[in-house]
């Protein structure tokens, strides 16, 4: 398997383009929920089809493909620039499948014909995860408290006597 | 005094007498909104449309209202439940609203720059109430208005903002809106939430807040993201809370009229102690909801002002508030 049809790690948001051999309008008509057949052969498990996008390059006026992913879609332009010929050439329906549209469940994809794969591209990182460190090197951390046993409220309290008396008063009712 | 501008998609274009001047108009609003007539009919006649590709209901409640208080007819538009998202680029968007002739477009939507796009193809003023990690101008401006109500002026004040920086679009708007304004201001928060450039931002960074906060004037929290929780940013909210959350301990160490922030909705016991988010002689949080209303006010009118003296063929610059 690819590593660019791997799902990106935590945090980080990504799109996968394509493009399709297919006869006008047809990709359009995959989109439209439920999708399934535009989940099998992206080879998914579930989508969500409010992150997905079907459009003709053309209608991007004032903007090539590459520079709608970096600059409407807040993609990582060095994550973009190898492709950047690539996306711009594109002719006919392109297909974006954002990350939002994948669910827990799947880990990649696995797309098959007609659908063509032009590349993924994520956004930037911006922070680093936890397995740097959570404080720099040689810091020395102030130990956890100890976790105290939360005291139990009054009105939890009051509650419970309210429902034992409830309970006795309906008891009393129907034994009289 | 002039603002000369079309739209208001960040602080970063912003000068200092822009700045002052939405604030000084805010002000104006606040007398307002506290009056019992509370209205105005300055955009009577326009359209305002809210366009929300992320929930907030706050965020939208607060224009909403600004934009029903100045009489203008208002819009919600529920993108993510709206089947107009679906297949659709932004482009598509654009050019259904055109057809629609609002006067005043209000976004918020997840990507960065996506609300500078719509700007460019839209033929109204747009409002830029959060867009991806990159900017939400109106709530760093209601947090300003807030500060200069509070400490009596903008400028000379040590102002941490405490939490993760590195995702936080309110962090970004207010450290570039307080370093216009020529404030001193720190970051505090873990290295694992502390943007990749931190030096680029030309502020003092610390990864401990006792000593971060240190005699400060203005400690702005930040939220926590649930997904950060998760996302193996931070080992627990436990230990964050033990860290990095604002307790009455932590915030001795600041000056003791301090005053002390949150966007919200807060997670309290996460990034914030619910006492001291309570504490009406310390926290300014329901002053900043209420300054948000005001400080939408004002950026509208003047958004309004400009779309009203471009039709009649004057510059921007030459409309006076």
């Amino acid at each position: 398997m690819s590593e660019a049809l791997a799902f990106p790690a935590q945090a980080r948001r990504a799109v996968w383009v394509f493009t399709a051999d297919l006869p006008e309008g047809a990709l359009e008509r995959l989109v439209m929920p439920p999708a399934d057949a535009l989940r099998e052969a992206l080879g998914l498990s579930s989508l969500n089809t409010d992150h997905i996008e079907v459009f003709q390059p053309e209608v991007l006026e004032g903007y090539t493909l590459a520079s709608f992913l970096t600059g409407a879609n807040g993609l990582d332009e060095a994550s973009v620039a190898p492709d950047t010929a690539t996306l711009d050439a594109l002719e006919g329906p392109v297909l974006l499948v954002f990350s939002g549209a994948l669910s827990a469940a799947d880990t990649a994809l696995a797309p098959k014909p007609p659908l063509v794969f032009i590349g993924r591209y994520i956004e930037k990182s911006e922070a680093t995860l936890y397995e740097a460190p959570f404080f720099p090197a040689g810091a020395t951390a102030p130990p956890l408290p100890a976790e105290t046993p939360k005291p139990v409220s009054a009105r939890l309290i009051g509650a419970i006597v309210l429902v034992v008396l409830l309970l006795i008063a309906a008891l009393a009712a129907l034994t009289t | 005094m002039g603002f000369a501008h079309r739209h208001l998609l960040g602080i970063e274009p912003l000068s200092q007498s822009d700045i002052t001047c939405i604030l000084d108009l805010a002000d104006q609003y606040v007398t307002l909104n506290r009056s019992a007539q509370k209205t105005s009919d300055v955009l009577k006649g326009l359209t305002q449309i809210n366009m929300f590709f992320e929930n907030s209901t706050r965020t939208q409640a607060s224009f909403e209202l600004a934009g029903k208080r100045l009489g203008a007819d208002v819009m919600n538009m529920a993108m993510q439940a709206s089947s107009i998202k679906k297949g659709e680029t932004l482009i598509d968007t654009a050019l259904t609203l055109n057809a629609m002739h609002p006067d005043l477009l209000v976004v918020r939507h997840p990507n960065s720059g996506a609300v500078d796009l719509l700007a460019q193809k839209v033929n109204c003023a747009v409002l830029n109430a959060g867009d991806g990690r990159h900017e939400h101008p109106t709530q760093a401006l209601l947090d300003a208005l807030t500060i200069r109500r509070a400490k009596g002026r903008l400028h000379r004040l040590n102002i941490a903002i405490c939490g993760d920086i590195a995702h936080s679009r309110v962090a970004r708007s207010n450290i570039i809106l307080l370093g216009k304004m020529e404030n001193r201001i720190r970051l505090i928060g873990p290295p694992t939430l502390m943007p990749s450039e931190i030096s680029e931002f030309g502020c003092e960074v610390y990864d401990d807040m006792r000593e971060g906060l240190k005699d400060v004037d203005v400690v702005m929290m930040l939220r926590l993201q649930k997904e950060r929780m998760d996302g193996g940013f931070i080992p627990s909210e436990r230990e964050y809370y033990h860290r990095f959350g604002l307790d009455a301990d932590k915030l001795s160490h600041a000056k003791d009229d301090a005053i002390v922030m949150h966007p919200g909705p807060m997670n309290r016991g996460v990034e914030i102690d619910g006492d001291i988010a309570d504490d009406v002689t310390r926290s300014v949080i329901q002053e900043q909801v209420e300054m948000g209303v005001a400080v939408r006010m004002a950026a509208m009118h003047l958004l309004a002002e400009n779309a009203k003296a471009a039709a009649r063929g004057m510059s921007s610059s030459e409309v006076m508030v």
